[in-house]
């Protein structure tokens, strides 16, 4: 079987460039998303979790040459897309979507459903007249459960759920193989994330979409996944199948992020394992493996060898010289 | 030690001019005694961040106006104490911290200046013994180097440290009361652990009272002993941590519990609650989480459940309780 998309080797270096630094006749360099290599099926689930910084967002909007690659490689159905432009770059596009977190900043106030919902068909001329576009649109609310009728209206009459519900509309209207979808359900309160991730399920199902699913809860995350790739200052420091991620997790930092995470069903008796000190600066990242300055287990070898991602199970591969099932211990 | 330390009765808010205002806030109550922490649950909306403000009187007026109730503090009604005492019970015996740090600490005034001030308001000590607290405040919300991290400013800070600026200043003037809206949602995991095991921590070794504010159950089901779940502005259950997740009374609650991802593991769907909470204006004289409800009654649409014990640690606001047969 042949991938939908494959990323090999993706960075991206940003030269952050202050007007101090003009001054001082230097610039630092930030590698935001260092050698990056994923690959996602036709109707599967890859989830990008990591905290703030990790560049997780990045990734997803170098698949989607919303930024452009430093180096690597992006292929996506059968072509490559690193560097095509003009009409190869459009149809790619047609193919893969976004989902934003916030709703209410990635709809424009002023256009209603219609018009938002309608725009990327306008754009790529898939409008025969108005009554056709009236039609479609219906369809496609009617496909995110929101009622036809609301055509007219405008974001702010709508509650933070529903507004999620547009946008999805929209990114699903040129019939996408693809969705980019960055913290889709963060904004939104419990209750009704629950609509938008079962919606997000059901659409999957329905149309085959394979979502590149961006999100720092690992609740959702272990919900709606089928794999999981974990990142950390810019690398993927483990991916392997869900199952796998969270039952027998081989990096320190899997294991940490996963402790970290509050039960929402008490369990006393587990042991959490709290990381000290914070995130170190991407402009200043450690030598060797990047994790090493917040790592309980951390040896010598750490500071002076970056760990590769090698294959610790089938479809399970691990950043980290000591990689082995809990490396901080079983939890109890 | 039974005493309370804090008796909220019918504290009712409410915003807009008079005549066309909405009820945001409806007859809250509730108690916490010394060494207590109490979690507030609620989702956007339901009246938690208005609530923890209106007990200080933080609450802008106009539009916002506390209409009736009473805040007790060691037995003095914060609501009629003349507002020049005010300042003396704030950020003294009743600190805060909020969600976002940046937007509360000074931009312009190093870190260190600005727990020395919060200490200088207060007690009237010498520069140089405030310095000595301002450092051990430092330390014990675990600033690493705090002598040279004494004369940085803010935006130095990384956001979970900011976080830890903001609870050292809230605890620079031994607080019996710490209220903290929402103080890890702006923090990555790692980092809420952190603060978490912080709050736990100082709890344990000052006593201080905590009314823990937040959206996420996980947090309250870490830090608190019992729980108080809003909606639409009113209380609709109560209860002992433990209880709350095993035996949830109110049909929102058990709602609210389901959609959780992590307790629906190997199931297909998630559990999901109906439709969304109606805006203030649009609520009715019934029960507010009707239109969403599946134990749902014509009664329910007409009249307001009260609050009813449903054992010795939980109360709930429901009419297809037992109790409310009775």
């Amino acid at each position: 079987m042949t991938a939908l998309l494959r990323a090999d080797g993706l960075a991206k270096v940003f030269a952050a460039r202050s007007r101090w630094s003009a001054l001082v006749g230097g610039t630092s360099v930030v590698r935001a998303v260092d050698e990056v290599s994923i690959e996602l099926a036709e109707a599967e689930t890859l989830a990008l979790v990591g905290e703030s910084g990790c560049g997780k967002s990045t990734t997803g909007r170098l698949i989607m040459r919303l930024i452009e690659p430093s180096a690597g490689r992006i292929v996506f159905e059968g072509d490559d897309i690193t560097a095509s432009s003009g009409a190869v770059l459009r149809r790619a596009r047609r193919r893969m979507q976004m989902v934003f977190q916030d709703p209410r900043s990635s709809l424009s106030p002023r256009r209603t459903v219609l018009q938002t919902v309608a725009e990327p068909l306008d754009a790529n001329g898939l409008i025969r007249s108005a009554a056709h576009r009236r039609e479609v649109v219906a369809q496609l609310l009617d496909s995110v459960g929101l009622s036809p009728s609301v055509m007219g209206r405008y974001p702010h009459q709508f509650s933070g759920g529903q507004r999620q519900r547009i946008g999805i509309a929209r990114s699903i209207a040129l019939g996408p193989s693809l969705i980019v979808a960055d913290e889709p359900v963060s904004a939104l309160d419990v209750s009704v994330q629950a609509q938008i991730v079962n919606l997000l399920q059901d659409l999957q199902k329905e149309r085959r979409l394979s979502y590149l699913f961006i999100s720092h809860d690992l609740a959702v995350v272990r919900h709606i996944a089928d794999r999981v790739a974990v990142m950390y200052l810019g690398r993927i420091v483990e991916i392997g199948p869900k199952p796998d991620i969270f039952r027998a997790p081989h990096h320190p930092y899997t294991q940490a992020l996963l402790s970290a995470a509050p039960e929402a069903r008490p369990l006393r008796a587990q042991k959490r394992i709290v990381l000290t000190s914070d995130v170190p600066s991407p402009s200043a990242a450690p030598s060797g493996c990047g994790f090493r300055t917040r790592c309980p287990i951390a040896q010598d070898i750490c500071a002076r060898e970056r760990p590769a991602l090698r294959d610790v199970a089938a479809g399970h591969s691990a950043a980290c010289h000591f990689a082995q099932p809990n490396p901080l211990g079983r939890p109890s | 030690m039974s005493a309370q330390l804090l008796k909220v009765r019918d504290l009712s808010v409410e915003f807009g001019p008079a005549g066309k205002s909405v009820r945001v806030l409806d007859r809250v109550g509730f108690d916490i005694a010394a060494g207590d922490c109490v979690g507030i649950v609620g989702e956007s909306g339901s009246g938690k961040s208005v609530m923890s403000l209106s007990l200080l009187r933080l609450i802008p007026e106009p539009p916002g106006r506390i209409v009736e109730g009473s805040v007790e503090f060691e037995g003095v009604d914060l609501l009629t104490l003349p507002a020049s005492r005010l300042p003396d019970i704030r950020g003294k015996d009743i600190a805060m911290i909020f969600q976002e740090p940046m937007s509360a600490l000074n931009p312009v005034m190093t870190v260190g200046d600005q727990i020395s001030e919060a200490i200088f308001l207060h007690e009237k000590i010498g520069a140089a013994a405030r310095r000595v607290r301002v450092l051990e405040m430092l330390q014990l919300v675990g600033i690493p180097d705090s002598e040279s991290r004494y004369g940085s400013y803010p935006h130095e800070f990384s956001g979970g440290m900011r976080q830890r600026v903001m609870i050292a200043m809230a605890l620079a003037c031994s607080p019996k009361l710490l209220i903290a809206d929402e103080p890890t949602t702006a923090l990555d995991v790692t980092i809420q652990a952190q603060v978490l095991e912080l709050m736990k921590r100082l709890r344990t070794r000052y006593r201080t009272s905590i009314l823990l504010i937040s959206h996420d159950l996980g947090v309250i089901a870490d830090v608190a002993d019992r729980v108080i779940v809003m909606y639409c502005g009113r209380i609709v259950e109560t209860a002992a941590i433990d209880d709350l997740f095993d035996r949830p009374a109110h049909p929102y609650t058990e709602g609210l519990l389901n959609s959780i991802p992590s307790r629906s593991i190997g199931q297909d769907r998630l559990y999901q609650i109906p439709g969304a909470p109606p805006a203030p204006s649009e609520r009715g004289p019934g029960c507010a989480f009707h239109p969403r409800c599946p134990k749902r009654m014509p009664i329910c649409l007409v009249r307001l459940p009260p609050l009813l014990q449903v054992s010795e640690t939980q109360q709930a606001a429901c009419f297809a309780l037992p109790a409310a047969r009775a």
